[in-house]
């Protein structure tokens, strides 16, 4: 089995371009969460939650050439810039990016929503012969990100596209974890996107798992794990990592960030709303065997805790199971809101810098923790510095999806 | 020769939603070769039509006459001849 290790990333976040910005919000404990009128203005709908995480700074799309661009809508767009940005960071040549060993496994919760919406008016209200252009399927179709990425930057290996909503991009990382280590592909993109529309946000409101208590004070919210989280708060964003194997990566010297050694995902039939304790601690035992450590040996837990009230306590209840009351934990959520398909990319590069400058950022708003999670050790709402040598990511998605990934930093 | 206004509004097109630079919209240029226009860019081209003059490619009935388009200047006087056949009236300049 080939060892398989990171050795570039890129990030768009809600905070902005760049993973420079991404790292300055979450180790000053900054809020990218705002009033939802501050997104759409006018056009904001009258949810019960009035509170977002859109990006405060969006990829030009005039930076991706026509004959590219006309196939994407702002998902794709976005995909296209966390790539860009991972392969730059990676230092890689253009003949790797092109050769068959390298592969794409990219990840979005739909195609684009607001391509479909232009699609749907054009159709329904019988304009333009009811399509809007030539581009308007290669917007829509699930694999809108894995193609359109592929085909701007000329790839040439496997491409996958996975699509399990707030579960997506870790499992993208972890079924690229998989290929590299069986030998299928020498390097992969792999990551995953969400361009948030307005009707995300009312999915999340129609099914009472949105925050609505905040919308006077959005930097308040999400709260993970806290006593007064009454839901979470959609966020746009991208992300990419580059993964190859060790091989790879010494032939060419690459600089390396991390080592992925453990994944595993599962599926919980009881209920589409939410994972089970069981079922996450099955998912989490499953990737420290697959990663043949011990709970012992996790330095750092980043929970996918999306303040929740029924999702935060079963994740609080399997970690305290698996782990114990020792390991140091905290979510991202409070301080980006909820990323979606990009949440387990985005977060798993947080954690990347938090290992890398020995610095664990905690669990914005969390003031008071719920009972469920009072027993855990948050970081301390001032930061802990903490050497981490391995950490584990966790994601869960509606339709009962768990998936778990271990990084530990890269030793000889 | 082609009615100056239709000539504007195709190279308008063509310069502002195929992104072409102007000099290289000249009446003799292949749209396939020279602008490196490709089969989607058509049906693009066909939503344009639409949108700035109010008729598409007829595919019925001009399905010989829209694939003898080669050049900017036959697509040119593809145009001329619907706008006259429809009687469609031009915005003034």
């Amino acid at each position: 089995m080939n060892r398989v290790l990171i050795t570039g990333y890129g990030a768009v976040s809600p905070y902005g371009i760049g993973a420079e910005k991404l790292f300055a919000g979450l180790f000053a404990n900054r809020s990218a969460v705002v009033n939802i009128r501050d997104w759409l203005g006018a056009r904001a709908p009258a949810f019960h939650c009035q509170v977002a995480a859109p990006l405060q700074e969006s990829p030009d799309p005039r930076d991706v050439p026509r004959t590219f661009r006309r196939n994407m809508g702002p998902l794709a767009i976005l995909a296209y810039r966390s790539c860009v940005d991972a392969i730059a960071h990676a230092a890689l040549p253009e003949s790797a990016v092109g050769s068959p060993g390298f592969g794409i496994v990219y990840s979005s919760t739909s195609g684009s929503a607001e391509a479909l919406e232009e699609s749907f008016r054009a159709y329904l209200e019988d304009t333009l012969g009811g399509v809007p252009n030539s581009g308007s399927f290669f917007k829509i179709m699930s694999h809108t990100c894995t193609a359109n990425v592929a085909h701007a930057l000329g790839l040439r290996g496997i491409a996958y596209s996975v699509s399990s909503a707030c579960a997506s991009s870790t499992q993208s990382i972890g079924l690229a974890y998989d290929m590299l280590r069986n030998g299928a592909q020498e390097m992969i993109l792999c990551g995953g996107s969400e361009e948030m529309h307005p009707l995300t946000v009312l999915i999340f409101d129609v099914l009472q798992a949105a925050s609505w208590k905040f919308n006077d004070s959005p930097s308040r919210t999400p709260r993970p794990f806290d006593a007064l989280r009454d839901g979470t708060v959609c966020g746009a964003g991208a992300g990419a990592l580059v993964l190859e194997t060790e091989a790879s990566a010494r032939r060419r010297n690459a600089r390396i960030l991390g080592e992925i050694v453990g994944y595993a995902t599962n599926i919980d039939p009881t209920s589409m709303a939410q994972s089970s304790k069981e079922s996450i601690v099955a998912c989490l035992r499953a990737a420290l065997d697959d990663a043949g450590i011990g709970p012992e040996e996790i330095d750092y837990v980043n929970a996918h805790a999306t303040a929740t009230l029924a999702g935060d306590v079963s994740e609080a209840q399997a970690i305290e199971e698996v782990f114990g009351p020792r390991v140091p934990l905290s979510s991202l959520k409070g301080h980006m809101g909820h990323t979606l398909a990009a949440a387990g990319v985005l977060e798993l590069v947080g954690s990347l810098e938090m290992m890398r400058r020995g610095r664990l950022v905690p669990s914005l708003n969390l003031e008071s923790p719920c009972p469920e999670a009072a027993g855990l050790n948050h970081v301390p709402a001032s930061g802990s510095d903490t050497r981490v040598r391995c950490f584990v990511k966790n994601s869960f998605a509606f339709g009962g999806i768990n998936a778990v990934l271990v990084v530990k930093e890269f030793t000889e | 020769m082609t009615d100056a206004r239709i000539y504007g509004m195709v190279k308008d097109i063509f310069v502002d939603f195929f992104e072409l630079e102007e000099s290289r919209v000249r009446p003799e240029a292949t749209l396939f070769e020279d602008l490196e226009l490709d089969s989607l860019d058509m049906v693009d081209l066909s939503v344009e039509l639409q949108s700035r003059f109010g008729f598409t490619f007829d595919r019925a009935a001009d399905e010989g006459r829209i694939r003898a388009i080669r050049t900017v200047q036959n697509f040119c006087d593809y145009v001329e001849e619907k706008v006259k056949a429809l009687n469609i009236r031009l915005p003034e300049t």
